[in-house]
């Protein structure tokens, strides 16, 4: 059950940011790309080959590889059925750290290309993950101070409905945190634009600037599994643990699609904010979240 | 109390009104000879004042507190126009500060008031207390208690004479009326807290008025911080006779006097200062000096003015600030008299200077009628203080 | 019902945290307009249905009167002074927008902890609405003291009459109809005379910083060049 829940998550990855796409699109008023756009990209992707840019080593070769894979590890042991493989061992932290490792192999490779517009992506990059760890820091301290265990099974556990009649500010204070490192994380809008076409505006996207062919489609697949699996996070903290591993699993997978629906409303309604005024949107996250956990101590 | 507190002010602001009314007929036209920028319509002017009146009164009459904040709020919305009668920056200036800084006060006020009918509710001093904290600071800004009296130098001096004289007579009286109101229905416990509270806003107030009359430069700020000086002796006045149902009282009686006094001789002095404005075009004291040869009526007008604003008798206000002297702790009575000194040394100085000094600019000549109603006043506030003074020894 | 006002609440929460932080001033107008129309609706939320049924005529009339003002009439009139004024956003605040929220931040919790100590008696108002109504307050007077923008200061004092309105909300208080329609006139007419005191401090500064606002004081007649400012009377 755990593998096979783990192999559909990694199969449907790319259906979600169609939804995303749809999404816009449907605000935007236009017939959109199709649920199905980003596999088709990818298969077209993954004929091609991959050109390497002259000055760069065998990092700029492996880092998308590598980057991917820490993606795949840390969705292996994410319990979405519950249980995962070896999420009652594996703290919340290293959850966190597998994808922070992922991310830091995508830096290097940008920096290892030698462009400069892949230097400043990587450099906004890391100033702003930077920002977005306190946040999460504080939500898995508020997790753990509400389930007792730092394992990812047990942070994961969701909330009680006691804790949601009693202290409902607190978790709407929460979502809004998280979500917002969730936007962050995945280069959404507000805070990053996945279709700028201006590599001044770009942050994500200028990492990738030299990447072609199959390591483009990892990167690209990479980006979708994160979104799901994060997306999944913000579910599974809040939904309770279900007996049955196939309701929980299709609850997660329908949580995520509303997720996804979300970001395509956010994303259409909210204009990007300009680079100085990220801070302060993630300073107010971390102030949200501490608020949340300062109602969960004290009241 | 309340009771004759609220006929003496019904009583009182139709007159002053009506006063104002008068000198308005006379003070619009000759201002707009002079004037450089634009102003507003006369039938808007007096469709604002007659509406400012209307809001005092009913502001006096509101049966609940919270009816009393709707038409307390509205004296501000239909004063401030008023007071940037003259389209220019320092107008704007001026009602902006005034419109901000009494609305927050009067937000503070609607708290306050939510506050205090809750503690009636739960029947709670505490409550009661918070509320009055919020309604003494919140009523406390449109009655120009210091430190929230800001807007007041500003509004005071950039409105037109006619209405700077019903700000400083009239509404400042009500808004401390909403005051009273509050602190007639406080519970027993809540008594001491009031009063106490209320004497060290009076106490501040007229320590403010003293400090910044000294070296005014400006005449009409001057009788601002006068007004500022005079409502805090109005509410140390007060506290000290607070809840007393006696209305024969000797503090009591000194009060409603140091009212009725004060909105009179206030009257009559920004009227005069007024006309002083339109005959020298600025109110910079260095400027207008040697009233004695250039305009002798309007020398007499402001000498014996500024004389009874600064208690000197034949003046009621001095039968009343002497009442306060006797009846206050000694420590209050020190303090005020000292303060009273410098207010009275300031206020004279600058008097004299405009009055005796040597000419340095030919005034415009005014039309008479300006003086009219100022005379009227003058004589009306020098038979007061005899027949008071006649009372008292009776 | 008492769980839909707290998520309600929890958004005002929210929508301070991003009024502190906001400055772009026709999303800041956006927020207020959504706060408004929760505060119109509260007393419904607030209600108790359980116990006294179906609120009678007066409270509909009251909720619906006050979400149409505060939440489209006000913020319509705003954003017209906002374009009339060509004022995009707040470019230099007094106090700088990361600071702001943080200041929210301590009110928020300093507010939590006196409506603790507080405790209102009242049978079904959230045990939520003391802080939040205190909150809001607190973030209403910073947009006051610490922008420099006059339709910010409007803002400003639009947020703090609605802390103020939740509070009554909160306690359950009750004027009558008449009182609550005065109340809400005079916030209708004092914005309406903001709005028009915005654009002519426009139009006559050519700015809408109120910083601009600096020349009375009791000092100014003493230099020389001032006097003939003065001659209008």
């Amino acid at each position: 059950m755990n593998i096979l829940s783990v192999i559909l998550a990694v199969i449907l990855a790319p259906l979600f940011l169609g939804i995303v796409n749809q999404t816009k699109a449907f605000f935007g008023g236009r017939r959109g790309p199709g649920y199905l756009r980003l596999y088709k990209d990818l298969f077209k992707l993954v004929r091609k080959s991959c050109p390497r840019p002259m000055p760069s080593t065998w990092i700029f070769d492996i880092a998308q590889s590598v980057s991917l894979a820490s993606v795949i590890a840390a969705s292996i042991v994410f319990p979405w059925s519950g249980v995962g493989i070896g999420s009652s061992i594996v703290p919340a932290v290293l959850f966190f750290y597998i994808l922070a490792a992922g991310r830091f192999f995508t830096v290097i490779g940008a920096l290892d290309a030698g462009n400069a517009f892949e230097g400043m992506g990587a450099s906004r990059e890391m100033q702003f993950s930077t920002l977005a760890e306190p946040i999460v820091f504080v939500i898995l301290g508020l997790l753990v101070m509400l389930n007792g265990d730092v394992s990812l099974t047990s942070v994961l556990a969701g909330v009680s409905s006691e804790t949601w009649r009693e202290s409902i500010v607190a978790l709407i204070l929460v979502f809004g945190a998280f979500y917002a490192v969730f936007l962050l994380e995945n280069c959404r809008v507000p805070f990053d634009d996945p279709e700028t076409h201006l590599e001044l505006t770009m942050i994500h996207e200028a990492m990738l600037l030299d990447v072609g062919g199959v390591d483009l489609a990892f990167a690209l697949y990479g980006a979708a599994l994160k979104f799901e699996l994060l997306a999944a996070f913000l579910v599974t903290m809040f939904v309770p643990q279900l007996s049955n591993p196939y309701l929980h699993l299709s609850v997660i997978f329908g949580g995520v699609a509303l997720i996804s629906i979300l970001t395509g409303v956010v994303e259409s309604i909210m204009a990007r904010v300009r680079f100085f005024k990220t801070p302060q949107m993630l300073l107010g996250a971390l102030l949200m979240a501490s608020l949340a956990v300062f109602f969960i101590a004290c009241f | 109390m309340e009771h004759n507190l609220r006929n003496l002010l019904l009583i009182l602001t139709p007159v002053l009104f009506l006063a104002n009314l008068a000198q308005s007929f006379f003070y619009l036209p000759a201002s707009s000879r002079h004037a450089s920028s634009p102003h507003m319509p006369s039938a808007l002017y007096y469709t604002l004042f007659v509406a400012f009146f209307g809001a005092m009164i009913f502001a006096l009459t509101a049966e609940s507190l919270p009816l009393m904040w709707v038409a307390i709020e509205l004296t501000t919305l239909v004063s401030a126009p008023l007071i940037a009668y003259h389209r220019d920056k320092d107008g704007l200036e001026a009602m902006w500060k005034y419109l901000l800084i009494c609305s927050i006060g009067i937000a503070f006020a609607l708290f306050g008031t939510m506050l205090v009918l809750h503690s009636q509710t739960i029947g709670s001093s505490r409550w009661f207390m918070a509320g009055f904290a919020f309604v003494l600071a919140g009523y406390g800004t449109k009655t120009g208690l210091a430190p929230f009296h800001s807007w007041l130098p500003d509004a005071h001096s950039e409105a037109p004479a006619p209405v700077s004289a019903l700000l400083s007579g009239a509404l400042l009286n009500c808004s401390f009326f909403a005051i009273v109101r509050f602190r007639e229905i406080a519970p027993a416990e809540a008594v001491g807290f009031c009063d106490n509270s209320m004497l060290a806003l009076g106490i501040f107030s007229v320590a403010v008025g003293a400090i910044f009359m000294v070296r005014q430069n400006d005449f009409k700020r001057l009788l601002a911080y006068s007004s500022v000086e005079h409502i805090g002796l109005i509410t140390i006045l007060y506290s000290l006779c607070a809840g007393c149902v006696d209305v024969k009282n000797m503090v009591v009686l000194a009060l409603f006097a140091h009212i009725v006094a004060h909105s009179l001789t206030k009257t009559l002095l920004f009227q005069t200062a007024g006309n002083l404005l339109l005959a020298f075009r600025t109110r910079a004291v260095p400027v207008v000096q040697g009233l004695v040869v250039s305009m002798k009526g309007h020398a007499v007008l402001w000498l014996v003015g500024i004389v009874f604003i600064c208690a000197m008798p034949p003046s009621v206000l001095f039968l009343s600030e002497l009442a306060l002297v006797f009846s206050a702790p000694f420590w209050v009575s020190a303090l005020v008299l000292l303060l009273l000194f410098i207010v009275f040394a300031a206020m004279m100085k600058i008097a004299l200077s405009m009055v005796m000094g040597k000419p340095l600019v030919k005034p415009d000549i005014l039309p008479k009628s300006l003086a009219i109603v100022p005379s009227i006043l003058l004589i009306a506030i020098i038979l007061l203080g005899i027949a008071s003074i006649f009372i008292v020894m009776a | 019902m008492i769980t839909l006002s707290e998520i309600a609440l929890a958004l005002f929460l929210v929508a301070d945290f991003i009024l502190a932080g906001a400055s772009r001033l026709r999303s800041a107008v956006r927020f207020v307009a959504m706060q408004g129309l929760v505060v119109g609706i509260l007393p419904i939320f607030m209600w108790n249905w359980a116990e006294e049924g179906c609120p009678g005529a007066r409270v509909w009339i009251i909720a619906f009167v006050n979400a149409v003002v505060k939440g489209v009439v006000l913020p319509l009139l705003l954003m017209y002074a906002v374009r009339k004024a060509r004022t995009r956003r707040e470019l230099e605040p007094i106090v700088s927008f990361p600071v702001s929220q943080i200041i929210v931040f301590f009110v928020a919790i300093g507010a939590f902890i006196v409506g603790r100590l507080l405790h209102v008696h009242a049978s079904s108002a959230s045990e939520l609405a003391v802080p939040v109504a205190l909150t809001t307050m607190g973030t209403g007077l910073l947009l006051i003291c610490g922008r420099k923008k006059a339709i910010t200061q409007v803002l400003g004092f639009l947020i703090l009459e609605n802390g103020i309105s939740v509070f009554g909300a909160a306690i359950l208080l009750e004027y009558g109809i008449i009182v609550e329609l005065g109340i809400l006139l005079d916030v209708f007419a004092l914005v309406f005379i903001l709005g028009i005191a915005v654009f002519q401090i426009s139009r006559t500064f050519d700015s809408t910083d109120t910083d601009k606002l600096n020349h009375l004081g009791d000092t100014h007649l003493m230099h020389p060049h001032h006097q003939h400012d003065h001659v209008h009377a």
